[in-house]
């Protein structure tokens, strides 16, 4: 049973991820904040993580920098409900900055769970692949 | 002529500017009134630019908050449509969204 850490400063969104996901054979930890999710990170090995991008006590990016320093090979995927008024203005885009900063697959809010538990799948198969074709190369 | 454009020196703190001619004294006094004039202006964009951002924050703000919520109805109902498997009816309300 795969398991996933979820961060995300909003308690609602935790615990929909969580009962959904554990609804399809996941095995879920939810962390309400950076240090929580960090926190959590030093005892258990995750097989994914999905961490919300802003986040209070982190500035910015930090927590998609951190997060993908502390667990490098663990697949992470970000999602941000951030949005800007005028979409024509030449705003930055937070997800693509996001992709740069280590993480694997971006969610843009609101998301409906099927493109959550594909996103999820596509993760975890891209990373066997890559843990296969290490282990065929020792 | 020059002794309203003295005043108006006067009255914005600038007691030499206005001297030598009097074509002089004119052209003079444009530039420091088109000066204070674009000063003017100037400001009055900066204070737009920085009401225009705060608006931009606060909207930002609703919006992140708004998506929050949505996806937490999105993910519920998803959860609540997958437990009314098999009831028609339900299944109905729930793919409604």
């Amino acid at each position: 049973m795969p398991r996933i850490l979820v961060v995300d400063d909003d308690p609602m969104v935790c615990m929909a991820i969580e009962i959904y996901l554990e609804r399809h054979s996941f095995q879920v930890t939810i962390a309400d904040g950076g240090e929580a999710g960090l926190r959590a990170l030093e005892g258990v090995a995750f097989d994914l993580m999905i961490v919300d991008i802003f986040m209070p006590h982190m500035r910015g990016f930090e927590s998609i920098r951190i997060f993908h320093e502390r667990a490098p090979s663990v697949p992470l995927i970000a999602m941000s409900g951030y949005a800007f008024a005028n979409l024509d203005s030449p705003a930055p885009d937070f997800l693509r900055m996001a992709l740069e900063l280590g993480a694997t697959r971006c969610l843009r809010k609101p998301f409906a769970p099927v493109a959550l538990l594909t996103v999820i799948n596509e993760c975890l198969e891209e990373a066997q692949s890559r843990f296969t074709s290490v282990v065929q190369l020792r | 002529m020059a002794m309203n454009a003295e005043r108006t020196g006067a009255a914005l703190g600038t007691g030499n500017v206005l001297q030598g001619s009097p074509s002089a004294e004119a052209s003079q006094a444009d530039i420091f009134l088109k000066d204070v004039f674009l000063k003017d202006v100037f400001l009055k964009d900066v204070f737009l630019a920085q009401r225009m951002a705060i608006v931009g924050q606060l909207t930002g703000g609703v919006v992140h908050d708004f998506n929050n919520i949505l996806t937490v109805i999105a993910g519920t109902i998803e959860i609540l449509a997958e437990a009314v498997a098999g009831q028609p009816e339900l299944e109905t309300v729930a793919g409604l969204n």
